[in-house]
């Protein structure tokens, strides 16, 4: 493995457990729009986004800060948020088994997306801090209706019964 | 009071959050400190920044500022924090990459001590073998454990190899995250009989866990029926696996022992059975729908008495936290609705060949009383008794209530193998305080008590060890990142000594014996087995006996 791909979780590829390729994006680009040269693959296949038609996209980390990214229309909101070294979690990489990617959508744009199906619908179940306008970050595409939208990070504040702990009755 | 995630990215928060317990005279300059931060500029994203500037602002004591001014010598006199994290599981993966990212690389050395040769644990030897998806975390985790000041020790169990003790007098912090390596009882007479397993053994053994490999398991053509106690998503993965074709099997991680003994098994009915209610499963939507609606051969059998919503239930669903649950109840309501016509549907498209069918008995409101021997072989369980339950209590907190006059009103199934899947705990581990009630560690927040309830400096715990065996691989993260962020607020909160750290953990393994496997050495055994199960057309094809593993790791392939 590179040592560039240690610093941030999915570095440039990797090897899924069960040996297919993941083509992740590629090193991380603070600034996506003033970097056009980078080629950003799609995450199952080798075709480059089209990076010239991006939207914009507010991340609201865990420390409060809002921070402005560009989202190439096509990517998902995970790869969106590494690309950019924003700390949301992606533990099964994209493929709806974790609801560690989990974000809050604001109200405007939440309406926007397209309901969850039941798959979505059963990780969110078990995100931690569930709310009305939560979803998987993995599976919200950056198309261009959504421009301007804001993604909260839920924080870990919350008491750790909430997540997934429930006292046994006896 | 801002509580913010991480410690120090997130400085702030590790300052400002209540109940400190020493060092009150530094709480005057934690509480300077905490200014300073808040002070600090947003756009200071990088966590050593952050450290810094906590140091900067005499958060830290000397020691920490010392080295600072120059990290050359800071790695010369050993003036580092030495963390030792005792399980490379879940818990312990995101110990690392919480501590890693918030102390500098050059102030910052862990060690990751595993029993086994192999990194992750459940993730490995526990996650089905059919839920691959599941298992790419460990992606990640191989990032936080390759990183250049951390090292994976695997081979190493504390305890035996080491004691807490000796890892205490090298480590300035030592954080257990060994999981929880034993099961609840549930005290029924009979369970000694040949064929009453726990669901953890069961798991251990057809993951390829190098410690179960030798498990009786009585899975053969006289096995027809077996029971599951339980209504866990465990429970789902076992009744999963016995219900899964050969075929279907064939291209999931599955152990090769494991997968022969099931492919020439004759289950056909898994009972799969709650000592409460419908509405209080414990198990998740996507693992019920996945064994309810999405295996082709497996026709769910529900009986509609035994799914009857009391009042009490009905407003137990509506309660904000069981949105789950009302989805897992419509998930049941909808095939117990449904199994006439699926079960005529079957016949059509079965007909002939009704050896491929297998069913699935979703059962509620039973608990086992008795397990009792075949009838031609005394120290086999062939049938388990159950009572019937009622529910009684508030809602939310429902307790299930024998009805029955026993014995003349139990229920008797026929189970040649019986899996008891009602959770795991920690059971012993030498030099940590257990408390044997509740299965878990002694602590508050991550800090290990012990049983007088003082705390034991530098001792740490997280993960299953710290909470019990609930929830799935990323509730681990928020769990270390609590734990981590005491760390480092005791951190602050006294001068560093010298710790030999690392190599004088080597040393000692050294003077033992103890074959060490290091993560490049963890890197050969996963070429090997990645290549061998791609030549099978698996994700992965296992070693499971531990001299394989051992001798894999220390062979070069490419010589
Ligand atoms: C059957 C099963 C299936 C699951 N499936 C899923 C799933 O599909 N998705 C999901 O999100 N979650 C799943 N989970 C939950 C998930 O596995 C746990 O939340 C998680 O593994 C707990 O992490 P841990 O690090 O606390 O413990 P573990 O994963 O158990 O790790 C503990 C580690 O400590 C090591 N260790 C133990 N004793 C010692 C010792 N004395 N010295 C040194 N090392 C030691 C062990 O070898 C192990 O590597 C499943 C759990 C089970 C039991
Ligand atoms: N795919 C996944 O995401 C996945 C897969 C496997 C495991 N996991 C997670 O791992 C954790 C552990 O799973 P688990 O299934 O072992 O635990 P669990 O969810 O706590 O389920 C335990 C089951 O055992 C029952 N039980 C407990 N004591 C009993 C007794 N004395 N007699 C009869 N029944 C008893 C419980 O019933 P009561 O409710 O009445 O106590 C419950 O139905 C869970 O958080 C689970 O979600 C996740
Ligand atoms: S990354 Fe796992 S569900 Fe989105």
């Amino acid at each position: 493995m590179r040592a560039s791909a240690l610093l941030r979780p999915l570095g440039n590829s990797c090897r899924l457990p069960w040996g297919r390729t993941w083509a992740a994006p590629l090193a991380p680009a603070s600034n996506l729009a003033s970097n056009h040269t980078r080629t950003w693959r799609r995450a199952h296949g080798n075709e480059p986004y089209d990076e010239s038609r991006a939207i914009t996209v507010y991340f609201i980390d865990r420390d409060q800060r809002r921070i402005e990214v560009k989202a190439p229309l096509g990517a998902n909101m995970l790869q969106v948020a590494h690309r950019n070294d924003i700390d949301l979690e992606g533990a099964c990489e994209g493929s709806l088994a974790c609801s560690t990617c989990h974000v809050y959508v604001d109200d405007k744009n939440f309406t926007k997306l397209k309901e969850p199906c039941d798959d979505e619908n059963d990780m969110l179940d078990l995100a931690f801090g569930l709310k009305e306008n939560s979803r998987l970050g993995c599976q919200i595409i950056a198309t261009p209706e959504l421009d301007g939208m804001e993604l909260r990070l839920p924080s870990a504040t919350r008491n750790m019964a909430v997540d997934g702990h429930v006292p046994k009755p006896h | 009071m801002q509580r913010s995630m991480f410690g120090l990215p997130h400085a702030r928060g590790c300052f400002a959050l209540g109940g400190r317990r020493t060092g009150s005279e530094f709480a005057g300059a934690a509480t300077a400190a905490a200014a300073a931060l808040s002070r600090m500029p947003a756009s200071w994203k990088s966590a050593s920044l952050r450290w810094r500037a906590a140091v900067c602002a005499g958060a830290f004591p000397n020691w920490v500022s010392r080295p600072l001014s120059s990290e050359k010598a800071s790695a010369r006199d050993g003036h580092k924090f030495k963390v030792a994290v005792i399980g490379s599981g879940p818990a312990g993966c995101y110990a690392v990459a919480a501590l890693t990212k918030q102390i500098p690389k050059t102030q910052l050395e862990v060690d990751v001590l595993d029993e086994l040769p192999t990194p992750f644990g459940l993730v490995r030897y526990g996650i089905a073998p059919d839920h691959q998806e599941a298992k790419a975390v460990v992606n990640q985790f191989a990032q936080s454990l390759s990183q250049e000041n951390v090292r994976f020790r695997g081979n190493v169990k504390v305890g035996v190899h080491v004691s807490v003790a000796e890892l205490r007098s090298m480590y300035h912090a030592v954080i257990a995250a060994a999981g929880a390596q034993s099961e609840r009882k549930i005290d029924v007479p009979g369970e000694s009989l040949h064929g009453v397993l726990s669901a953890r053994k069961f798991v251990a053994w057809y993951n390829g866990h190098p410690h179960f490999t030798k498990l009786h398991v009585p899975l053969d053509h006289r096995t027809t029926d077996v029971v599951v106690v339980g209504n866990g998503n465990v429970a789902i993965d076992v009744a999963r696996i016995l219900l899964k074709t050969p075929e279907e099997l064939a291209r999931s991680d599955i152990a090769q022992h494991a997968w022969e003994k099931l492919s020439q098994c004759s289950v056909k009915r898994v009972h799969l059975v709650g000592r409460r209610g419908l509405a209080q499963a414990s198990w998740s939507a996507k693992e019920l729908r996945e064994i309810v609606q999405k295996l082709p051969n497996v026709r769910v059998k529900v009986n509609p008495d035994e799914i009857k919503l009391s009042d009490v239930d009905l407003e137990e669903l509506e309660m904000e936290e069981n949105r789950a649950k009302k989805r897992c109840t419509g998930i049941v309501q909808q095939a117990a609705a449904e199994q006439e016509s699926a079960a005529a549907e079957e016949k059509r498209l079965f007909e002939g060949e009704q050896q491929t069918v297998k069913e699935l008995h979703l059962r509620f409101l039973r608990t086992p009383v008795l397990f009792l021997p075949k009838d031609d072989d005394a120290n086999s369980v062939g049938w388990t008794q159950f009572a019937r339950n009622h529910l009684a209590g508030p809602p939310g907190k429902q307790r299930a209530h024998i009805t029955t006059n026993m014995p003349a009103g139990c229920e008797t199934i026929p189970s040649t193998l019986v899996l008891v899947s009602v959770g795991y705990k920690v059971g012993t581990f030498d030099g940590l305080p257990v408390d044997t009630a509740s299965g878990v560690i002694h602590n508050v927040k991550g800090r290990v008590k012990n049983q007088t309830g003082e705390f034991l400096p530098g001792l740490y715990v997280t993960g299953w060890m710290k909470r019990g065996s609930s929830g799935i691989v990323g509730s681990n993260r928020w769990d270390a990142e609590e734990t981590i962020r005491c760390v480092i607020e005791d951190l602050a909160s006294a001068p560093l000594d010298y710790k030999a750290g690392g190599a004088a953990l080597d040393s000692l393994l050294d003077i033992r014996g103890v074959r060490l496997v290091d993560f490049d050495s963890w890197r050969r055994i996963d070429t090997r087995e990645s290549a061998a199960g791609a030549a099978m057309g698996k994700p992965r094809q296992k070693l499971t006996s531990l001299e394989e593993l051992l001798h894999t790791a220390s062979t070069d392939q490419h010589a």
